[in-house]
């Protein structure tokens, strides 16, 4: 198994896999660091192949790429995958079960912007905590809720789980969105391309009254801003 | 990879100093002058790519406008630790711009049942575009170091946005080999270019 999937490296890094492969090859590449020793090397290979090809774009591109950026928010360093085991203390709540389905699923889906192991386990630490926060407040649980907000406002952090959302193409990703009493709904995190399940650790939810998932184009709203109408919205307490 | 004889655009005249690396950290911080130096940088680079793989120069535009979005809004993912800033913006440059190349192809196959791997995209075209317009020299005496079937293989997968399944079909070989002469020919190629990740 290992040794067949080992063989899909160059593939993958040639991204000549079908989605069900690639999804098991990101997954196969959790337990495998030298294919991803290997996948590294190859990559800087195919920046050498991509430099080979190097062409001027058209001037205005340039205006536009930056004007764009003056008015889109970034991402702070917040999504991750949380294992499993660390859920399992919180087995009481109605979030457990979303959560195992959500991490089950990313976990396959989601090694493309992988955040390294040492801030993976000062996030899973800060979702504990938040789990533990006196404070904490959970969006109305009902078991099949495919949005659940767990907050800490001492914290100023928030758990988000999405669970099962309706199936996306490789070219779309949902998007979580913070929605305050004013003010235009403001970007919380991107999922990884077609995935629709998922867990993000939100920095600030600041006033937020609502969050909402929207479909967009892969890698997120161009413009920063929602471009439909939400698939899912749950109202904070 | 920076010091390599690779030229990309021109204009460092900005911030001459910082690598690609450091600018990424500044970008990550909102910094809208290190992301221009980071568009001078990489522009290039990345709406090349994005033209060989899409073709059509307004979707590669489209394309290229996307990917250095997606690395203004996600600079602060960005984990050295997993290879350079180059490689990680051109790794995204190529998933973008494939998933764009097969959702285009899956709407055009919904819409009029075309049969595409009989159409434009045939191996000799690849190729030849790939050989007459390949600009760096070493890439292209190590790309001619490789097996014609390892060489077809890689260039057919990233520069024409290929599945290993198609390329299969295109090459008249089993699927398994085209996996591997995936596989050893980027090997071979990255021992010829002397690449470090």
């Amino acid at each position: 198994m290992s040794a067949e999937l080992h063989t899909l490296v160059g593939a993958f890094a040639l991204d000549a896999l079908g989605s069900r492969q690639r999804a098991a090859f990101e997954h196969h590449l959790d337990s495998c660091p030298t294919c991803a020793g290997e996948l590294a090397e190859f990559r800087a290979t195919t920046a050498r192949l991509a430099d080979a090809v190097a062409a001027e774009p058209p001037p205005r591109l340039r205006e536009q790429v930056l004007a764009a950026a003056a008015r889109t928010p970034q991402q702070r360093p917040v999504v991750t995958v949380v294992p499993l085991s660390r859920w399992r203390r919180y087995s009481s709540t109605a979030l457990v079960a979303a959560a195992a389905v959500a991490v089950v699923t990313v976990g396959a889906l989601y090694v493309g912007e992988r955040n390294r192991g040492d801030q993976l386990e000062g996030e899973q630490q800060q979702v504990a905590a938040i789990m533990d926060a006196p404070d904490r407040v959970e969006s109305p649980a009902t078991d099949d809720a495919p949005v659940h907000v767990v907050s800490s406002a001492s914290l100023d952090q928030a758990v988000v789980t999405v669970t099962d959302l309706p199936r996306i193409t490789d070219a779309e990703s949902y998007e979580l969105w913070a929605i305050g009493p004013k003010g235009a709904p403001r970007s919380i995190g991107v999922m990884p391309t077609a995935a629709e399940s998922g867990t993000e650790l939100v920095d600030a939810l600041d006033d937020a009254a609502t969050v909402a998932v929207t479909v967009e184009q892969a890698g997120g709203s161009p413009t920063g801003q929602p471009t439909s109408d939400p698939v899912e919205a749950v109202d904070l307490v | 990879m920076e010091s390599g004889p690779v030229r990309l655009t021109g204009d460092e005249r900005d911030q001459p100093e910082r690598s690609l690396d450091e600018l990424l950290v500044g970008v990550s911080r909102g910094d809208e002058r290190a992301f221009a130096s980071l568009y001078d940088r990489t522009a290039a680079s990345v709406f090349g790519l994005a033209r060989r793989v899409v073709r059509d120069p307004a979707r590669a535009e489209e394309v290229a406008q996307e990917v250095l979005l997606q690395v203004w809004r996600t600079a602060s993912r960005f984990d050295r630790n997993r290879g350079s800033a180059k490689s990680w913006i051109l790794t995204m440059t190529h998933r973008r711009a494939v998933d764009a190349v097969r959702h285009d192809q899956a709407s055009t196959n919904r819409e009029a049942r075309y049969d595409w791997t009989g159409g434009g995209r045939a191996v000799d075209v690849v190729e030849e575009e790939v050989t007459v317009r390949m600009e760096h020299q070493q890439v292209r005496r190590c790309l001619g170091s490789l097996t014609d079937l390892q060489r077809e293989s890689v260039t057919l997968a990233y520069y024409g946005g290929h599945t290993y399944a198609e390329v299969a079909t295109l090459l008249a070989t089993n699927p398994a080999t085209i996996k591997t002469r995936m596989r050893d020919g980027l090997i071979r190629l990255r021992d010829c270019l002397g690449v470090t990740p």
